[in-house]
Order: C-alpha cells, then sequence, then structure tokens
C-alpha cells in the first residue's frame, strides 16, 4: 500500500462503504458497529436496513430462515420464525419466483416450506411446493400487530382438510408468544417444546435483554452419539435471527 | 476507438466495444459528445490502467459462455481483485463513476469478503479507522449481540 493513506481511513466516500456493507451478513454487521461511530450511524440507518435486507448477496434471508434443527428426514420439532414486517422488505424474488396461485405473502421459507398466509382470513398455512400440500398451523394473526413471532410445530403435522375440521391434538401448535421489538424478560421459556425419543433438551438457556441463545442437544440416532447444536437468536431489523450453529 | 484521459494528462486508446461496458462513456457516445477525447478527472493513469484491463479482458461476456471461456474469465476476476484495500476502492470509485455495473459488483464484492469474518480490531487496523466510540458505547454494542463478537470464525489478522 502507498503512503498516501496512512493517516486517515481510506474509504473516500459513504456511497462506497454503503456499497461493500451491503453486501455483508448479519452477523458481521452486528459486529462492525463497533468500529467507529460514522459505522455504527450508517449500519443502523433506515435506508441501509432496507437495502441490505434486499442484497442478494449477503445471506440476509438465510439467516432468518435456516431453521433446521435436525438433519433432513428426522426433523421432529422444528423453530420457525417469521416476520410480520411492512411488506416491501421480503424480498421480492423469491415472493414472485416460489409463491403458489392463491396465496400471498410467503412469511419464512425453508428449503422446501414456506409459510404463507392467507390475506383473507389472516390463517397462518404451512406449503410444501414438492408435494403440493397445505398444512394449516392453527393459529391467526392479529394483522393489526406488527412484530416477530416465534412458535414451534411438529413435522408431522398433517395437511389441512377444509373449512373447520378440528386438528388433532398433535397437530397444534403447542405454543405461541409475540415479540415485539425487545423480547419480555418475563417471558421464560419462550419456547415450550415437546419431548420425543430424539429431542432430549431444547430450552433457552439465557435470555436477555435483547438477544437469546440456546442449545440443543441432541441424542444421535444410534442413540449414544451426541449432537450438539448452538441455536443463536439475535434482534436485527426487527426480525428475530435465528442460526443454528455446527459445534 | 474511443480516447480516455486521466487526471494526469495521460490517453488511453479503448475500443469502443470495450468502452461501452460503461453506461456513463455508453451514454455519451450515443449523445455524440464523446467525438475527441473523453476527459477523466477524477481517474488517475493508474486506476484507469487496471479498469481498462478489466473492459478488455470483459469486451465479449456474453461469448465467454458459448466458447467456454467462463472459467478463464473467473480466473481473471480473482487475479484482478488481487490488489491493495487503497487501490482497490480506487478502482471501487472509478467503477461507480464510470458506471460499471459488473466491475463495482466484482470490487465491492471481494471487499466484503475480505472484511467478513475481521474481527473489530482487524477491521479498524486494515482500513485504518480511529474508534471514536466510548468503552461504554462499545460494551452496549456488544452487550445487544455477544455472539457476532466470539467464535472460531472471527479472524483478528490484518492481511
Amino acid at each position: 500500500m502507498s503512503t498516501s493513506m496512512d493517516d486517515h481511513c481510506p474509504l473516500p466516500e459513504d456511497l462506497i462503504l454503503f456499497n461493500i456493507l451491503l453486501r455483508l451478513p448479519v452477523e458481521s454487521l452486528l459486529r462492525f458497529k463497533c468500529v467507529c461511530k460514522h459505522w455504527y450511524a450508517l449500519i443502523k440507518s433506515p435506508s441501509f436496513i432496507e437495502k441490505h435486507f434486499h442484497h442478494k448477496n449477503n445471506h440476509a434471508s438465510l439467516l432468518i430462515c435456516n431453521l433446521e434443527v435436525a438433519p433432513k428426514g428426522h426433523s421432529i420439532v422444528k423453530s420457525v420464525v417469521f416476520s410480520l414486517l411492512p411488506k416491501k422488505i421480503i424480498p421480492e424474488k423469491i415472493l414472485w419466483r416460489r409463491c403458489p396461485p392463491g396465496f400471498v405473502e410467503p412469511c419464512i421459507w425453508e428449503d422446501d416450506k414456506m409459510i404463507f398466509e392467507i390475506t383473507k382470513t389472516s390463517q397462518l398455512v404451512l406449503y410444501e411446493p414438492t408435494t403440493k400440500q397445505v398444512t394449516d398451523l392453527g393459529f391467526q394473526l392479529d394483522l393489526s400487530i406488527t412484530g416477530c413471532w416465534v412458535f414451534n410445530y411438529k413435522e408431522s403435522l398433517s395437511p389441512i382438510k377444509r373449512g373447520n375440521d378440528s386438528q388433532g391434538k398433535d397437530n397444534a401448535v403447542e405454543k405461541i408468544e409475540h415479540f415485539f421489538d425487545v423480547i419480555p424478560m418475563d417471558l421464560n421459556p419462550l419456547l415450550t417444546v415437546r419431548k420425543s425419543q430424539r429431542m432430549s433438551f431444547l430450552r433457552f438457556m439465557d435470555v436477555e435483554k435483547n438477544y437469546l441463545e440456546k442449545r440443543l442437544i441432541k441424542t444421535g440416532i444410534d442413540g449414544e452419539s451426541e449432537m450438539r447444536k448452538t441455536l443463536k437468536f439475535g434482534l436485527i431489523h426487527g426480525f428475530l435471527i435465528c442460526m443454528v450453529l455446527n459445534p | 476507438m474511443v480516447k480516455l484521459k486521466s487526471n494526469d494528462d495521460k490517453e488511453f486508446e479503448v475500443e469502443e466495444a470495450a468502452v461501452i461496458q460503461s453506461e456513463m462513456i455508453k451514454n455519451m457516445i450515443e449523445d455524440g459528445c464523446a467525438t475527441s477525447v473523453i476527459p477523466l478527472p477524477n481517474i488517475d493513469s493508474k486506476t484507469l490502467i487496471k479498469v481498462i484491463e478489466y473492459l478488455n479482458k470483459h469486451i465479449n461476456m456474453g461469448k465467454a459462455a458459448e466458447t467456454g471461456e467462463e472459467d478463464d474469465l473467473k480466473e481473471f476476476d480473482e487475479q484482478f481483485v488481487n490488489m491493495g484495500w487503497e487501490e482497490l476502492f480506487d478502482v471501487i470509485m472509478a467503477a461507480n463513476y464510470l458506471n460499471i455495473h459488473e466491475l463495482m459488483e466484482l470490487c465491492c464484492q471481494s471487499a466484503a469478503d475480505r472484511l467478513k469474518n475481521k474481527s473489530v480490531r482487524a477491521v479498524r487496523e486494515m482500513l485504518k479507522i480511529t474508534n471514536d466510540l466510548t468503552e461504554e458505547e462499545e460494551q452496549e454494542i456488544i452487550n445487544d449481540a455477544p455472539w457476532a463478537f466470539e467464535g472460531p470464525e472471527i479472524d483478528d489478522t490484518v492481511n
């Protein structure tokens, strides 16, 4: 590097900094808020937040939806996080590409599943493009509330039949909590999870002001090996973010 | 051929097919404003040489897919962005000014990839940024998301 930049920040203009930060994942941005006041202000600015969410290369959406807590085919309980943020920050590409006819606005998507809110009834359903099955999550949204919701559902949720068919107990969403911008201190544990053969332990270890971390200790299929994964939760941009970190 | 002049008064001849990857120059040519030399008061010759190198290599982007030269181009791109921070920022500035979308993408993504896993300290040192946050402010930010500050992937080196 030449000497001309030794004594000052070489980022010549906000525009460039802006363009570079756009491409960073949420985790890096949370860390880089600490770099200096200027970066802090930029990362927190609403215009940056919106642009960042739309940007294709920063894995912002992956952070929200990569929620599988067990290997494919063995998932029993999953945590699903979705957001009721304004429509404009749901990535248009995904909306356009994957939204099946008759549904609008997927709130969350995974590899092959999405939850759609059906406009008229504000009923939440799970749609699997591969099988084209629709599963009712048995929960009505209060559309007047903006915020994040977290709930668990069972993999074995049976597809909805029609209308008012009652859900078997096993198929019901067990517990739903609603988060506003700050997770309330008094809601602990925030998620409850049914015990099952494979899932021995899943609860929040720690609830602090606005982040959560929990550990998932899962007994392996052979009954011996333990698989440990850390689920990390954080709030950014009004989303509750869940990440599954491999050990 | 189109003639470009850097801010240190050096002239470069570039094929029109290459130079029109710059939206700005393309517009100038279309509007008939590019009859003689195009002065680029924001770009020095060193940076302009890099940009022209990129434009010449990417001249037939569409054809690359057909002729199987995609890998070649990818390799070129990887080599191309292998430069110091200052040089990289100069090229980004130039790409932005000339409105060369692909080049802007390439360089910004490269910068982001370099920064992604760096520690706060490393970022400050690499980019020569003075920390103007108080210790309390810093601690508050860390407390907001402590998990973003820990983990084996975080790289404290400055290269």
